[in-house]
């Protein structure tokens, strides 16, 4: 009676376990958002009014400040900015809407700005009036004065003040992008702001160029170039332009990655024979060798502990991501779905890892998942996408896109919900976000 | 008690069936890329035996030299290659003056730092089979260009194919 019990047991457990283990593999889509209802915050944005005397020049001006605010805190996952037709305040007999109006239309908050402009500056103020308090109290507001030729900046500061107070996140309108385009004919690489204007040269060395990365500061751009006719990892400082040799090793110099405190850095090296990692100090002086593997190791990526890395590794046949630490123990995959996958980066505050797969379409697509590599969400559907790399505020991503010749860089947020062009110059490819800079 | 038993081995192996292969990660098939032909370069060497004619004395360049063509993240030498690199053996050991600069590449698809990888893969395993072809190491010098440096900037099979390769250098 007790052995047929016991066999019992065993074979009972036995069907749990083989139940269970056909649906842990299984790709969860991601609902915990949809599923908490979350909803952005509805911002509706007055047309910037001009206090003072105004020439046509900065009435244009201010113009452009409005375009620029809808098109930053559009974009923005948190907000939604809500519009009104022309035809509408028609029938409300109104020239422009009042707060009765926006909140008709749906909106919580409701955003001001008056540019007032004297001769060589430019001054804004801006006031946020919130509609679910009563009477529409005033909440926030404050006053920026720049150069005139600053208006970009001055309007991009406004909206991160908007985003920080109406959701409590810190804003991204003034990071910047890393990222290469071919438009001279060569691959070289550039910085811009995060909405791809004001673009300015890093390099312009006439020979090919590839993967800029910030460092931890946002103060340099390291980059891969073979300028002096093998691959090698150059430092740009964006200070004073110099540019210095970081490492030279025969063989492949390439893909750094940097610790969040700018103090480490691992680097993809091929001197021993087979592309692997190492780790160095900030100036490329190696202080342990982290993979050894007949397999090729590259595509490092830090996780904000600075103790951890992800990277792609070949070992099981297929490019799998993977993570170790900085010892080089405790390696573990963290990919398991589709037969490749690649290119990983981990969020700012260590919780989701973006990278690309080939996914259910047979193509190149960004895939966003937790760090252990559950609750994963493709977010492109179209071309072939590659190198996601996050913004600082950890809701945001950019990436780079390619329809035939047309290769383009895209900035979303994580969900994939609200996508943004930011470069179409020729050949535009390995982009990279700054961290904040003030 | 016998029969419950039963009934319960009969469930195990059913589950056990229906829950497919348990506990191996389920890879999803990637589609091969369709055949290709055989590259059509320089139509009139392909097949035959290498010319053992003496050659007046010309300056070798690159073009003097076959290339290497490679199957989808793969750096073995396939047999096309062989004949390649066979042919440019003895182009090699009728020119023991030269040195040559072998380079790998990748077509465009997958992140720039594998391909970078890959390519290195590729030109050291023909590096290695010229070795075995009997050409002295020290002769020969290996660099990636990943897929930095197509040939056909086709987004294609075709071209992808022609981006494969190892080519030769003179040093």
């Amino acid at each position: 009676m007790k052995a047929q019990s016991i066999v019992f047991f065993i074979i009972s457990l036995l069907m749990m376990v083989s139940i269970n283990s056909g649906s842990a593999q299984r790709f969860e889509i991601w609902s915990e958002i949809e599923s908490s209802g979350f909803e952005p915050i509805k911002l509706a944005i007055n047309q910037v009014s001009i206090r003072g005397e105004a020439s046509p020049e900065d009435s244009g001006i201010a113009e452009k400040i409005y375009r620029v605010l809808n098109d930053d805190l559009d974009f923005h996952f948190v907000l939604d900015t809500v519009m009104i037709d022309p035809f509408i305040l028609k029938l409300w007999e109104k020239d422009e809407p009042d707060l009765f109006i926006w909140k008709q239309m749906g909106a919580d908050h409701v955003l001001n700005v008056t540019a007032e402009f004297s001769e060589e500056k430019i001054r804004l103020d801006y006031s946020l009036q919130n509609l679910r308090l009563q009477s529409f109290r005033e909440t926030a507001s404050d006053s920026y004065r720049l150069d005139r030729q600053y208006w970009r900046y001055l309007a991009h500061t406004i909206s991160d003040e908007v985003v920080e107070r109406l959701t409590g996140y810190k804003g991204i309108f003034r990071t910047r992008l890393a990222f290469i385009t071919a438009k001279t004919g060569n691959k070289e690489v550039y910085i811009s702001d995060y909405d791809g204007y004001n673009v300015q040269p890093v390099t312009n060395n006439d020979s090919i160029n590839i993967s800029p990365v910030w460092d931890a500061k946002s103060e340099s751009i390291l980059y891969t170039s073979w300028k002096r006719g093998q691959p090698d990892i150059w430092e740009a400082d964006l200070k004073d332009s110099e540019h210095k040799l970081i490492a030279s090793y025969p063989g492949i110099n390439s893909a750094p990655a940097i610790s969040p405190n700018n103090r480490e850095m691992v680097l993809t090296l091929s001197k021993d024979g087979n592309a692997e990692l190492y780790l160095t100090d900030r100036k490329g002086k190696i202080k342990r060798r982290l993979t050894n593997s007949f397999a090729i190791e590259t595509s490092p990526a830090f996780a904000p502990s600075g103790r951890e890395i992800a990277f792609t590794s070949d070992r099981t046949g297929g490019r799998q991501i993977y993570m170790m630490d900085t010892e080089g123990l405790n390696v573990r995959r963290i990919t398991y779905l589709g037969s490749m996958n690649e290119s990983a980066s981990i969020s700012p505050d260590g919780s989701k890892i973006a990278y690309v797969t080939i996914g259910p379409r047979g193509s190149f697509d960004i895939c966003v998942a937790d760090i252990n590599g559950s609750n994963y969400k493709i977010i492109t559907d179209s071309g072939f996408n590659e190198n996601p790399r996050w913004a600082p505020d950890g809701l945001h991503l950019i990436y780079s896109s390619q329809w035939g010749d047309r290769s383009v860089l895209y900035i979303s947020d994580y969900l994939g919900l609200k996508k943004r062009l930011v470069c179409n110059q020729p050949g535009s490819s390995n982009p990279c976000w700054s961290g904040y800079l003030r | 008690m016998k029969k419950a038993l039963f009934v319960l081995l009969i469930i195990f192996i059913g589950a056990f069936l229906m829950g497919g292969t348990c506990g191996g990660p389920q890879e999803v098939p990637m589609e091969e890329p369709p055949e290709v032909e055989q590259p059509a370069e320089e139509p009139e060497k392909e097949g035959q035996e290498p010319e053992v004619v003496e050659r007046p004395e010309v300056e070798l360049t690159s073009t003097d030299f076959e290339k290497a063509y490679f199957d989808f993240d793969k750096y073995n030498i396939r047999p096309d290659a062989r004949t390649a690199l066979e042919y440019n053996a003895e182009v090699l050991k009728r020119h023991p003056e030269v040195d040559i600069l072998i380079e790998g590449h990748c077509d465009e698809r997958g992140t720039v730092e594998y391909n970078l990888a890959l390519g290195e893969r590729r030109a050291n395993s023909v590096k290695d089979y010229l070795v075995k072809l009997g050409i002295d190491a020290s002769r020969m010098r290996t660099i990636s260009y990943g897929k930095e440096r197509p040939v056909d900037l086709g987004h294609n099979e075709v071209a992808w194919q022609k981006n494969r390769r190892a080519e030769f250098k003179i040093d």
